[in-house]
């Protein structure tokens, strides 16, 4: 599992998260990492995928994100 | 499509126009009861949810009495609009929005995004503390309808017209973890989650500054799994505070109308006995 200060890195960034299996959408979403939410209960990430209509957003809590990249540029 | 009633919740730059207005109190409820003291919103009371939203001796609520002794103390009557706010997204402010709506004060609204978000826009936290004169509170009779109980949660299950939404991390819904990973692990006997229980966690329902997702993604959300209005819903996290996040949602920005807050929760579940786990 992506550790909550690994995630806080790429806020404002392009990535690609590696979802868990009991994630939903998944395996794998790319896009803009919009913010992130610090709770007792763990980190909520907030992320605008690739292709979605503007200010669409995704939220997964980070139990769920079983890796995470910086994306390839889009060409 | 809007909130079903937006009434009960104010941003923030409504909450700093209106602090002086005296028909307003402002209440502190966080996660962390050191937060008020280390700086709050200029003039608001501080609500201490171990010791005075909870009774001291039975694990419940705080009966009518005690919460009319508290409202009272703390200057609050039933003229009044409490607006609540606190760390953790509101988790607690959101308990305190519900006990409320238990004993009948209507006249209650959250502050979107909470501590967080007065904080990240730069606006004063102070240590102050405001005397409020007495009042003479008078709550309702219990409000039934928005609280319930293991027999509620038991009758639920297998009832296609009846649905339960655990709003825990999903290590906890799984049963990996008996409570957020920052506590000690206790509290259950047994890790896993009611059967039948969609895990939507609370924090799903917040943008990435905490405030309210808008209506339209929140309907998606909840309906996405299954979490309809046609059916009587039952939010439960680990001790309920997660859950009554989870409750205002349903009940007050989608307006469900049957949403029950089981404050019982996991620390319940997890213990009985001959009860059904899924895992």
């Amino acid at each position: 599992m992506a550790t909550a200060d690994e995630i806080k890195q790429f806020v404002g960034k392009r990535v690609t998260l590696q979802l868990t299996p009991d994630a939903p959408r998944g395996p794998t979403v790319t896009g803009r990492i919009l913010g992130v939410l610090s709770a007792a209960d763990g980190l909520v990430v907030t992320l605008e995928p690739d292709g979605s209509p503007p200010g669409t957003r995704q939220t997964y809590h980070y139990h769920y994100i079983a890796a995470i990249r910086a994306a390839q540029d889009k060409s | 499509m809007g909130y079903a009633h937006p009434e009960v919740l104010v941003e923030t730059a409504w909450v700093a126009e209106n602090l002086k207005d005296p028909k307003i109190r402002v209440a502190e409820v966080s996660v962390d009861i050191t937060a008020y003291d280390q700086g709050h919103v200029p003039g608001a009371i501080g609500f201490n949810w171990k010791s005075e939203l909870a009774d001291q001796l039975r694990r419940d609520i705080p009966s009518k009495t005690q919460f009319e002794e508290l409202l009272s103390r703390s200057g609050i009557g039933n003229e009044h609009t409490v607006i609540f706010y606190g760390d953790n997204n509101n988790w607690f402010a959101a308990w305190a929005y519900w006990i409320f709506q238990y004993y009948g004060h209507a006249a209650a609204k959250l502050m979107n995004g909470g501590r967080k978000k007065w904080a990240d826009e730069g606006r004063p936290l102070i240590q102050d503390v405001p005397s409020h004169p007495r009042t003479r509170y008078v709550a309702k009779d219990p409000n039934a309808s928005v609280r319930a109980f293991r027999e509620d949660v038991l009758a639920t299950l297998g009832k296609p017209g009846r649905g339960l939404v655990d709003v825990r991390s999903p290590k906890e819904y799984s049963g990996e973890l008996l409570a957020p990973e920052t506590l000690p692990q206790e509290g259950a006997q047994r890790g896993g989650h009611v059967p039948g229980a969609a895990n939507i966690p609370w924090g799903m329902a917040v943008r990435e500054d905490g405030t309210f997702k808008s209506a339209e993604e929140l309907k998606a959300l909840y309906e996405g799994k299954g979490i309809t209005p046609d059916r009587e819903v039952i939010a439960y996290c680990r001790i309920g505070e997660r859950s009554s996040h989870t409750w205002f949602v349903l009940d007050k920005l989608l307006g469900y109308p049957k949403v029950r807050n089981y404050d019982g929760s996991w620390t319940e579940w997890g213990s009985l006995v001959n009860v059904p786990i899924e895992k």
